[in-house]
């Protein structure tokens, strides 16, 4: 009867039912008690199941960068100042380096407007011609389409190559919408000075190798605004 | 993606890979979305809680490994447990909010022998409530969707608390009985 009595306890805990101290006694046990925090996970696991109807609810941009700059406030906020250190210092990232950079720009930077970089990727004959622009302080690239496509069965990914001779790294495929947001990937943080944006030519999804492997349809330079 | 791309994403989350992060973000966040949405019916409210669950997944995806839970019903699991602390301090008293998921990441988590055998009889459950009467398997699934506690699920019913207790509790016994068969 004790072990029933637990197991309905368990699945009335998961299912939160339980409110106010009898809630607080059952977290307890979670922690301290081995068999009845796996008696816990084992309806969790079913419970979840349940979940399987629910709709799926696509957030708003706006979602993301807040919760970006939630968690990352020190890129957020960082960017302007560490795009001044890596122009002026060219490589010695230490932290007190950065910290000191960051202390010597506050007064001007905190005034100024987020930084902003546009780059227009476009290739020779303008048949492929992608806008971008660069939100240094939420690390994110937008882009629009005005003219190309990616060939049928291929995909057109949207790469940086960064100015100190490191090898492209790439943002993504580019969708078959009009505009698209992606993630300034962490290797291209602080790197938006001296930037090259590329497309590429690639296998539907995108490079299976992580570089490059297609033709290179379309350069950009990026520049701050 | 499968199950075990999003198990190796957490990993990486884990390891503080925001490159992870924002990939882990794009698989998922429109399901947890979904989750927050159904429990508190308010768009705004339902955004700051997914944001919250992915607060809590980032400085706790290095102790996934533990908790024996499937990768989605982890995220499923914190998104709609801050969802409903949310709902719940909104409507009362305010509580401990970090102390609420907890369980989720808890080092006490199942032995590997009780994660095997949840995740073997993973969606017995849909069955398994399908043998409840009607009513019955609604307060299950609105308490487990729409995050009502005894209370709710009594004045929802209109019966009195304790009715409602014993209701849920032998419906729940069932279930059990059912999905060990």
């Amino acid at each position: 009867m004790e072990i029933e009595d637990d197991r309905i306890l368990a699945a009335e805990y998961a299912l939160r039912l339980l409110e106010g101290d009898e809630e607080r006694a059952a977290r307890v046990r979670v922690l301290t008690d081995r068999g009845f925090a796996s008696e816990v996970a084992y309806w969790q696991e079913q419970f979840a199941s349940m979940a399987d109807d629910v709709a799926e609810v696509a957030p708003s941009g706006a979602a993301r960068k807040a919760l970006m700059n939630r968690l990352f406030p020190d890129a957020a906020t960082n960017s302007p100042f560490s795009l001044a250190f890596w122009k002026g210092l060219a490589g010695a990232a230490t932290a007190a380096a950065a910290l000191f950079a960051f202390l010597a720009f506050v007064p001007a930077d905190l005034t100024g407007p987020p930084p902003l970089f546009v780059s227009e990727i476009s290739s020779d004959d303008q048949s492929l011609r992608v806008l971008a622009v660069i939100d240094a302080a939420a690390h994110t690239v937008r882009i629009t389409r005005t003219s190309g496509d990616a060939a049928t069965g291929r995909s057109l990914e949207l790469w940086g190559i960064p100015a100190d001779g490191q090898p492209p790294v790439s943002f993504g495929v580019l969708p078959g919408t009009e505009t698209a947001e992606f993630i300034v990937p962490d290797a291209l943080l602080g790197k938006a000075v001296g930037l090259t944006l590329a497309i590429s030519d690639e296998p539907e999804g995108g490079s299976p190798t992580g570089q490059p492997t297609g033709a290179v349809l379309a350069l950009g330079p990026v520049t701050a605004l | 993606m499968t199950p075990a791309d999003i198990e190796a994403l957490i990993a990486r989350v884990g390891l503080g890979e925001r490159q992870a992060f924002s990939d882990l973000y794009q698989a998922t966040s429109a399901k947890l979305l979904g989750v927050c949405l159904r429990v508190l019916n308010d768009r705004a409210a339902a955004e700051d809680a997914m944001q919250d669950t992915f607060v809590k997944v980032w400085k706790n995806a290095d102790r996934y490994a533990s908790n024996g839970l499937s990768p989605m019903t982890w995220l499923i699991t914190i998104a709609r447990n801050t969802a409903i602390d949310r709902l719940r301090t909104a409507k009362s008293r305010p509580t401990s909010d970090l102390a609420d998921y907890s369980e989720v990441l808890s080092s006490g988590g199942p032995s590997p022998e009780g994660a095997a055998i949840a995740a073997s009889d993973a969606g017995r459950i849909t069955k398994c409530l399908d043998t409840l009467p009607v009513d019955r398997k609604d307060a299950v699934k609105g308490a487990y969707l729409d995050g009502d506690s005894y209370a709710d699920l009594a004045s929802r019913f209109d019966v009195p608390l304790n009715t409602m207790r014993t209701w849920l509790r032998r419906s729940l016994l069932s279930l059990r009985e059912c999905m060990a068969q």
